[in-house]
């Protein structure tokens, strides 16, 4: 009796899809979309300095406005979900805790520049072609290494959404990360500058999920329950 | 595994979580730090009236805690499950996972 009912999977998708409800209100996707956009804005200002030092500059700070915002972003996301979502479909804690520290965020910032110094200097002393090159100008220094550059930006959008939506299913990652790839690909075709690519990249994932964030949020506050 | 060992932990299974309904609640509050009754009312498809006996008999078992509040002048009750009632749910799961792995050897 207890092998045909199997109550343990039963209970497993119970759970799946209890964690899975924290992002169907559409908050993620209308957040991710504000944090790809106000990126995007800064990766367009720095088209309009002409000096490379200067670009190299703007560069780390949109790296550390990205690593700052994805950080908090967990956070500000539960606080929209208190106020606007609940109480109409109910309201769960999942176990996201307070507002992250400052110590916190600049760790995390720390980490991340770390990474991309070490592996500037050790790549540009490594070797001179294209590719490491491209690495490099992510954190540093502006240059052409368009197909590659475009790659790294995708594969980290992929990443991010690979970790952000894994409760969520597989299409929507695949989706999403698909089109990250191919809207830098074809920019990456046309045009032979990679800021325009990350620019592109991250001007289509913040509209597309902005577009399925927003619908998703509407319905969620007309309530999935009779009164 | 003998067939007295497969009762033996049929016997210990805990028939409080057991029951559909309360496991069902157990495995929504398992899934979360804490929920409030609107929540369980709509992940559960149970009646207002059935969520509540079933959330008492929980309560006074020790297993979830409930703690009420308003949040702008209206009354929210939010649930979590204790210390013994994960204990109580996982050691559940175990047995239960136990049984069947054995039946599907034998």
């Amino acid at each position: 009796m207890y092998a045909e009912n199997n109550n343990v999977d039963k209970v497993k998708k119970v759970m799946g899809d209890v964690k899975a409800s924290w992002w169907e209100d559409g908050m993620v996707e209308i957040i991710s979309g504000i944090v790809f956009i106000v990126v995007a804005g800064l990766l367009s200002v720095m088209e309009f300095v002409s000096n490379e030092k200067l670009q190299a500059v703007l560069g780390v700070v949109c790296v550390s406005v990205m690593v700052a915002l994805a950080v908090l972003a967990r956070w500000f996301k539960r606080q929209l979900k208190e106020k606007y979502v609940w109480p109409k479909t109910g309201y769960s804690k999942p176990g996201i805790g307070k507002k992250p520290s400052l110590l916190y965020i600049l760790s995390f910032e720390f980490l991340v520049l770390y990474v991309g110094l070490i592996l500037y200097i050790f790549l540009k002393f490594k070797t001179t072609n294209q590719i490491p090159v491209g690495i490099a100008s992510f954190y540093l220094v502006s240059t052409k290494s368009n197909w590659f550059f475009a790659g790294f930006i995708g594969f980290f959008i992929f990443f991010v959404y690979f970790a952000v939506y894994l409760a969520s299913g597989l299409k929507r990652f695949l989706l999403t990360g698909l089109l990250a790839l191919g809207s830098g690909g074809v920019c990456a075709f046309f045009s032979g500058n990679e800021s325009m690519i990350a620019i592109t990249i991250m001007v289509t994932i913040g509209i597309y999920s902005l577009f399925t964030g927003i619908p998703r949020f509407l319905i969620s506050r007309r309530g999935s329950q009779d009164e | 595994m003998s067939k007295k060992i497969i009762y033996g932990r049929i016997g210990n299974i805990d028939k409080l979580i057991h029951e559909p309904s309360r496991l069902l609640i157990a495995s929504i509050l398992s899934g979360v730090k804490e929920a409030d009754f609107n929540f369980l009312l709509s992940h559960s498809k149970l009646s207002k009236g059935n969520l509540s006996v079933h959330l008492s008999k929980l309560e006074k078992a020790g297993y979830v805690n409930a703690n009420k509040r308003f949040i702008n002048k209206m009354p929210n009750t939010v649930y979590n499950l204790t210390k013994e009632g994960r204990k109580a749910f996982d050691s559940y799961l175990k047995n239960m996972e136990g049984i069947i792995r054995k039946k599907k050897e034998k």
